[in-house]
């Protein structure tokens, strides 16, 4: 048995194929990455848009690459200001964009056939920074004691929409990092779930809102969980599931970030 | 797998983001005959197809403004046990009840567009006040001559609300169409001429567009079907 790790973050993640690409043969083009630093947990979740042939490998080395740049930006520990953090997610963005050029240069194709779209954030005791360019969505549980459960979930993160639901931005356009939202929430959040927007209409309500009656059970499914690995396959098969799919046929993806209490060891 | 309290997760409600599809309709005296009769075929066709695409035919919404003698929208709806409102004439296609156009009368082509726009503009407006996401709005026009009332005005409206990304816009030329002034209509796309009277086929066509549309992701440019149902002018 290894010597277990001091950990502050529970993480759990699925992506799964959306029945419309089971139908036609294309492959899960959702994709994410996670990891605790420092204590603090950084999450990436890609989402690859549907006609570019590559995009499945695009989300995946996006939200790869995006990972890679956050851990090496926290090891230090949570920034003390919210200010660097604009600059650690322009740096943690543009690694995951060059990742793409790079990419496309090396398989003599445009950058655009590896189009993906990129939601990140950073989640500690001391606060949560999320960066948006795309159409996922972030939602952030902060208990405020109240009788008021609807009160305690908020939105941290929401899809960047053209005026047409089938328009947003991808991390391959050149104009991408122009388009990049960061946000910087000083609340203690004690859990954090980032999502695709295969989920969006199940998810929010008609306010916009996190629909807490989702987000419930998902909390609590995260805090019941002993193994991750097992919780993970939970997770896939909750998002393959008949119920889902009959809501919508696009990928999925959920990522769930959970603080477990003080001194807990892996 | 074993249960879990996942189980007990609920979805929100929300409404199916729309694609909002304006037929103009030419129904002036000289589509009466086998050419009303084709075209009355093709919109049963059209619903149909679209409804066997069960996403497409909650999302696909049609409203359909014929054109002869006068212009103004019909009332498409199954369920009619509401009043019926001019302004608002959309429905999906899961409860849009194919009419029975008759014609009669001549062409008023340049009300048409310029109604079939208005339409367009103010379903807009419903959808960003109802929190509802739409698609690119689609105009498709259908006549067999050529406009008798004042055009110009209207194919301008309609050349910049293209240019603006505003509308996707189609015109069909039935045998006996002036296709050079309808050629005027758009800045984007040529008019298509009917084979014959193959309203069937093009309403195949326009459902398995539209149904692309309505799966279409961001980042997809839903590639249309081919067009069989259009003569090539040699």
């Amino acid at each position: 048995m290894t010597t277990s790790t001091l950990t502050n973050w529970r993480l759990l993640g699925a992506s799964v194929t959306g029945t419309s690409h089971t139908k036609s043969g294309l492959p899960c083009q959702d994709a994410h990455a996670y990891c605790e630093v420092a204590g603090c947990a950084l999450i990436a979740v890609a989402d690859g848009a549907g006609s570019a042939e590559r995009s499945a490998e695009g989300a995946q080395r996006a939200s790869q690459a995006a990972l890679a740049a956050m851990a090496a930006a926290l090891s230090g520990g949570w920034p003390a200001t919210p200010e660097p953090w604009r600059d650690v997610f322009a740096a943690a963005y543009a690694a995951a964009k060059s990742e793409l050029e790079q990419l496309a240069s090396a398989a003599g194709r445009p950058s655009r056939a590896f189009a993906t779209t990129l939601l990140c954030a950073g989640i500690s005791d001391q606060g949560l920074a999320v960066a948006q360019l795309g159409d996922g969505v972030a939602a952030a549980f902060a208990p405020t004691g109240g009788a008021n459960a609807a009160g305690d979930w908020f939105l941290a993160a929401q899809p960047q929409r053209g005026e047409y639901a089938n328009e947003t931005y991808f991390l391959s356009q050149d104009d991408a990092l122009q388009h990049l939202e960061v946000a910087v929430y000083a609340e203690p959040v004690r859990a954090l779930a980032l999502m695709t927007d295969g989920l969006l209409r199940l998810v929010l309500n008609g306010q916009r809102q996190p629909h807490v009656p989702f987000f419930e059970p998902l909390l609590a499914f995260g805090v019941e969980v002993d193994d991750a690995a097992q919780g993970n396959g939970q997770l896939a098969a909750f998002l393959a599931s008949e119920r889902v799919c009959a809501r919508t046929d696009d990928d999925k993806t959920v990522v769930l970030a959970l603080r477990l209490p003080p001194g807990f060891r892996a | 797998m074993a249960l879990t309290v996942l189980d007990q997760a609920e979805f929100a409600d929300n409404p199916e983001p729309r694609c909002p599809v304006v037929l103009l309709l030419d129904t002036s005296g000289s589509m009466h005959g086998a050419a009303i009769g084709e075209l009355n075929e093709g919109l049963r066709a059209f619903k149909e197809a679209i409804q066997a695409d069960r996403l497409a035919a909650l999302r696909v919404e049609v409203a359909i403004l014929p054109f002869g003698g006068s212009v103004k929208p019909i009332d498409v709806r199954a369920d009619t046990s509401t009043a019926f409102e001019p302004g608002q004439p959309f429905v999906i296609v899961d409860g849009f009840d194919p009419p029975i156009l008759t014609a009669n009368g001549d062409t008023p082509m340049g009300s048409a567009v310029r109604q079939g726009l208005q339409l367009l503009r103010d379903r807009k407006e419903i959808y960003k006040a109802n929190s509802v996401d739409y698609f690119r709005p689609w105009m498709f026009l259908i006549t067999d001559g050529k406009p008798t009332d004042e055009w110009h005005a209207s194919s301008q409206l309609l050349r910049d609300e293209e240019a603006r990304k505003g509308v996707i816009f189609f015109a069909v030329g039935v045998e006996g169409a002036d296709l050079q002034i309808l050629g005027q209509f758009s800045g984007q796309r040529a008019p298509l001429r009917l084979k014959g009277l193959a309203f069937g086929e093009l309403f195949q066509w326009l459902s398995k567009s539209l149904s692309a549309v309505a799966h279409s992701r961001p980042g997809e440019q839903a590639p249309l079907p081919p067009v069989g149902w259009a003569q090539v002018d040699t």
